[in-house]
């Protein structure tokens, strides 16, 4: 996957990355930032940045026998450790299936009722 | 068997402290010992693994050795360190990080002078007043998980 790009995320503290042609809709969110990426939603406390120059590395076996999650590889992103997910199959606290079909999801996200009053208007 | 680096009489092994117990890993199996380093937790990992931290531009699996020798917890270490090792059988071995409360000394820890042990501590062995727990990095990611 090396030479792929990359949306990089923060959630609980530590750092997660996905393909990024995996995520379909990016919405801010009260919890901070919802992700979708097909039936999966993933929910992030910031989005810190896409990137295309993760170089991978396997997990090692020690890290897979203690956290036991499907782990695509790890990197480096700005001096911090990443884990890379498929985001079909995100860890604990990462991801839940998406509550509503994602047609609805981006309907919503294109919804512009609350959008800033225009000049002129109170 | 990993090569045993000796002046003779002994095993040549760090000293850490490690909650209540001293460890002592052998020296040819130890790379680095650095300042704890910031180490970031993966949510559902086994309370062994502390987390993922950043070490020599390569991502590193950091372990708390006094939760896997199970060392009863112990004054809060002044000068905590990790110190990078290399683990695993011969044939696997990688670099894994352990946490651990201070790095003491270096010293000969006399190998026939060990008795018991269990799991990942090879033996123990009285060093002066002090009982020294060997502690076996070939077997490191053998032993049982703790499950939260």
């Amino acid at each position: 996957m090396s030479g792929s790009s990359f949306l990089v995320m923060r959630r609980g503290g530590c750092m997660w990355a996905v393909p990024s042609v995996a995520v379909d809709v990016v919405r801010t969110a009260p919890r901070g930032v919802l992700l979708v990426a097909g039936e999966t939603r993933l929910v992030a406390d910031e989005v810190v940045a896409f990137s295309d120059e993760l170089k991978l590395r396997p997990p090692s076996r020690i890290l897979a026998r203690l956290w036991p999650h499907p782990c695509a590889g790890l990197a480096l992103y700005a001096g911090e450790p990443v884990v890379v997910v498929d985001p079909a199959n995100p860890p604990p606290g990462l991801g839940e299936r998406a509550q509503e079909p994602v047609g609805e999801m981006v309907r919503a996200t294109l919804d512009f009722s609350d959008r800033l009053p225009e000049e002129g208007e109170s | 068997m990993s090569r045993l680096a000796t002046d003779g009489e002994g095993m040549r092994c760090l000293l850490v402290q490690a909650g209540e117990h001293i460890c002592a890993l052998p020296l040819d199996q130890v790379r680095r010992v650095v300042r704890a380093l910031a180490v970031r937790p993966l949510p559902g990992a086994a309370p062994q693994l502390l987390g993922l931290a950043e070490f020599g531009g390569e991502p590193l699996a950091v372990l708390d050795l006094a939760r896997l020798v199970g060392a009863p917890p112990g004054a809060r270490g002044s000068w905590p360190v990790t110190i990078v090792v290399t683990a695993g059988p011969p044939s696997a071995r990688e670099a894994v990080g352990l946490a651990a409360d201070a790095a003491i000394e270096i010293t000969e820890l006399p190998v026939e002078a060990l008795s018991g042990g269990g799991g990942l501590i090879r033996g123990e062995a009285l060093l002066g007043e002090r009982t020294v727990r060997l502690i076996d990095l070939e077997r490191l990611g053998e032993e049982p998980v703790e499950r939260q």
